[in-house]
């Protein structure tokens, strides 16, 4: 029975980079997109400090917290780049013992 | 007949190391758990109604004894899903955005209690960072599905 490591290796390493590049890809878009509408947030805190909306304690209040709900965001997409990893190195090792176990 | 044992003694490591390797997989994120979606969800629609009512009450009349209920009825749910997500395995990232949503209510109550009212400005602001908050959690969490429906 032949059993070549080297193509397993090279078919399963080939897969993992075009599913790391797809998702990567998609992370990137959402950091963009949700730091993008951060900007406006900030734009409409400034405006309603300026006409008197809020006071500047509460101005910074809202800063701080802003901070906390993008921190959380970014959680998020920190979840999403560690479950795109996960599901990828575990689709490798699934090839290589599927391969090995056929070739042995 | 020495060289075909050995060869046959190969192959069975192969196969245990092979059989060895499938059987433990690598984990960066928690599974994915139905029960912690079901309680954000509940939770964000409480948050929800409990902002759309102080929205449509006169200024004057958004007492905090009023919605005092209201508010430890989120606190404790919120309680309950932190104590969830501590006790999942590789679950650091949710745990932490549960707290800060945690932290953030309980600013918010004390916050209504001392001033015995809240703007609109503030309403509409606050209601929006809580769907982003929790709108964050929940997709956090079916990102986890990711690992279970590919492999």
């Amino acid at each position: 029975m032949h059993f070549d490591i080297n193509s397993v290796i090279s078919g399963a390493t080939e897969a993992l980079s075009d599913d790391m590049k797809k998702e990567g890809e998609a992370v990137l878009s959402e950091l963009h997109g949700a730091l993008s509408e951060r900007q406006d947030i900030l734009t409409e805190l400034t405006q309603a400090l300026e006409t008197g909306d809020i006071s500047q304690a509460e101005f910074e209040e809202e800063v701080a917290r802003e901070q906390k709900v993008i921190e959380a965001e970014l959680l998020t997409q920190e979840i999403h780049a560690r479950a795109t990893i996960q599901q990828a190195v575990n689709a490798v090792f699934s090839t290589l013992t599927s391969s090995i176990l056929r070739g042995a | 007949m020495k060289k075909n044992m050995m060869i046959n003694a190969s192959r069975w490591m192969l196969m245990l190391s092979a059989l060895l390797l499938s059987a433990c997989s690598m984990r960066l994120v928690s599974e994915y758990d139905v029960r912690s979606l079901e309680q954000m969800e509940q939770i964000v629609q409480k948050i929800d109604f409990l902002y759309l009512q102080m929205e449509n009450t006169p200024k004057a009349e958004r007492a905090f004894t009023r919605f005092q209920n209201q508010y430890l009825e989120v606190m404790s749910e919120l309680n309950v899903l932190h104590l969830r997500q501590q006790a999942r395995e590789s679950n650091e990232q949710t745990t932490k955005q549960v707290k800060i949503a945690l932290d953030l209510w309980q600013q918010d109550l004390s916050s209504h209690r001392a001033k015995n009212t809240l703007s609109d400005f503030i309403i509409k602001r606050h209601r929006a960072q809580y769907m982003r908050l929790l709108n964050a959690m929940i997709q956090g969490e079916q990102f986890k599905q990711i690992d279970s429906t590919k492999v």
